[in-house]
C-alpha cells in the first residue's frame, strides 16, 4: 500500500542522494589513508595470491575494500569465496570429478573473511 | 569616530570558536554573523573576528561596513589599539566586530601573532567567533591558532563534505588545543532529502563522525537579510534559518535544545511526500 503511494508520489528507494553518500563513504577513506583505489586493487591481487596458496578460491567474486567505521576509523574488508575442495580447474582430475558430481560448480557458502583494524 | 568601548572587566577569558569549512561558499561568514548576533541576543558579550584578510565580508553581513576604521592587521602591527579597531553593533552593544584588512593578504600576519591577539580579545568577551577563510593554507592555520572549539560548516554536497573531512583531519591533529569539533549542516533542502535526492544529515554525520550542533534549512530570506545587513537570527521567524542559528547559539551556551522539524518548511505536497518517504 505504502509502496503504491510512494510510486504515485515519485519517491524512489534510492535516489542520487544515496549514491552520493555511498561514493562519499568510499572516497573519504581513500583520502584519509592517502590510498588511491588502484593501490587497493593491487593489494587485493596480492591477498588473493596468498589465499590461493592455502585454499581453492573464486577470484571472480572476491572483494576487497576499505570501509569506514564510526569515529573516523577504518578497516580492510576482504571477502574471498572458497570453492569446494578439488573443484579447482587446475586439478588434473577435474573432468572425472565433474562427471561424478553434477553440482561441482556450486560454491562453498563459507567465505574466508579477513578484517584488520 | 570615537573609540568603541569594550567590556571593562578584563578577566573574562571567553570561549574562542573558529567557524571553518575547507570549501568556499558554504556559508561560513553567514554562520558567523548569525550565531554572533544570536549569542549577543542571549546577553553574551560577543566578538566576531574576520580572519579573511584581503577578502573582507563579515562587516557587510553585519551591516557595519561604513563604520570600519582600523582592522586586525593594524592591531597586530601596533598601528592602533584593539579597542580602536573593534566596531560595536548598532542593535547590540554587547556585540563587536574585529574587521579584516581589505588591502593586505593572508601572509601579513602569522599564527603566533593571531594567537596573541586572540588571547587579548578573549579577556573582554564571553564568546569570540573567528570567521576562517576558505582553504587549508596559512589563513586557516592563523584562524585556528587561538581556538578552543570549532564549528565545521558543510552543505549536503559531495565536494563540501570531502573538503570538510580534510579540515576535520587537520583539527584532529590539534586535539589537545581544540577540544570540541561540532558539525553544522547548512542549506538543507528538506524536499530533496525526503525524495532521497540529497545526502541525508545522518549520512553526513556518519561520514564526518562529528557531533551535530545545527541543521540550517536553505532559506531565501538569508539573501534579504544579507542585503539589509541584518542577520536573520535577529529578525527571522521560528521556521527560518534564523531560528536554526538561534538554536545553535543556545547550544553553544550549554543549553539542550531539540532540533527543528525541517519538514515544517515543506509545502503541502512536500509534507505528503515526507509522510511516505
Amino acid at each position: 500500500m505504502k509502496s503504491i503511494f510512494r510510486w504515485l508520489l515519485g519517491i524512489k528507494e534510492s535516489g542520487s542522494g544515496v549514491t552520493a553518500a555511498n561514493r562519499m563513504k568510499l572516497m573519504v577513506v581513500h583520502d584519509r589513508y592517502q590510498m588511491p583505489p588502484a593501490i587497493v586493487e593491487q593489494m587485493k591481487k596480492e591477498l588473493l595470491e596468498v589465499a590461493s596458496k592455502y585454499f581453492e578460491i573464486d577470484p571472480e567474486t572476491a572483494e576487497c575494500v576499505i570501509k569506514s567505521q564510526g569515529n573516523r576509523r577504518a578497516f580492510i574488508s576482504a571477502i574471498v569465496p572458497l570453492l569446494k575442495r578439488g573443484q579447482a580447474n587446475t586439478n588434473a582430475n577435474s573432468n572425472n570429478r565433474k562427471s561424478n558430481n553434477k553440482n561441482a560448480k556450486a560454491k562453498d557458502t563459507r567465505n574466508l573473511q579477513a578484517s584488520a583494524a | 569616530m570615537t573609540e568603541t568601548e569594550i567590556n571593562s572587566n578584563s578577566n573574562f577569558a571567553g570561549k574562542v570558536i573558529v567557524v571553518t569549512s575547507g570549501k568556499g561558499g558554504v556559508g561560513k561568514t553567514t554562520t558567523t554573523a548569525n550565531i554572533g548576533a544570536a549569542l549577543a541576543g542571549l546577553g553574551k558579550n560577543t566578538c566576531v573576528i574576520d580572519m579573511d584578510i584581503g577578502l573582507r565580508n563579515l562587516d557587510i553581513l553585519m551591516g557595519l561596513e561604513n563604520r570600519v576604521v582600523y582592522n586586525l592587521v593594524e592591531v597586530i602591527e601596533g598601528t592602533c589599539k584593539l579597542k580602536q579597531a573593534l566596531v560595536r553593533d548598532k542593535k547590540f552593544p554587547n556585540l563587536s566586530l574585529l574587521p579584516a584588512a581589505q588591502t593586505r593578504d593572508k601572509t601579513s600576519v602569522n599564527a603566533e601573532q593571531v594567537k596573541a591577539l586572540i588571547e587579548e580579545v578573549r579577556k573582554h568577551f564571553d564568546f569570540v567567533l573567528v570567521d576562517c577563510p576558505a582553504g587549508i593554507e596559512s589563513g586557516f592555520q592563523n584562524s585556528i591558532a587561538g581556538a578552543d572549539e570549532a564549528l565545521v560548516v558543510v552543505t549536503p554536497e559531495m565536494s563540501s563534505v570531502r573538503d570538510a573531512d580534510r579540515i576535520v583531519g587537520l583539527l584532529e591533529a590539534r586535539r589537545d588545543q581544540i577540544g570540541g569539533v561540532h558539525l553544522i549542516v547548512n542549506r538543507i533542502k528538506p524536499g530533496l532529502i525526503e525524495t532521497h535526492q540529497m545526502m541525508s544529515i545522518e549520512d553526513i554525520q556518519e561520514i564526518l563522525a562529528l557531533d551535530l550542533i545545527g541543521m540550517v534549512p536553505d532559506d531565501e530570506d538569508i539573501v534579504v537579510s544579507t542585503n539589509k545587513g541584518e542577520p536573520l537570527s535577529i529578525t527571522g521567524s521560528n521556521k527560518s534559518a534564523g531560528q536554526a542559528y538561534r538554536n545553535i547559539a543556545r547550544r553553544l551556551t550549554g543549553e539542550e535544545v531539540p532540533f527543528m522539524d525541517l519538514n515544517k518548511r515543506l509545502g503541502f505536497m512536500g509534507r505528503i511526500k515526507a509522510m511516505f518517504a
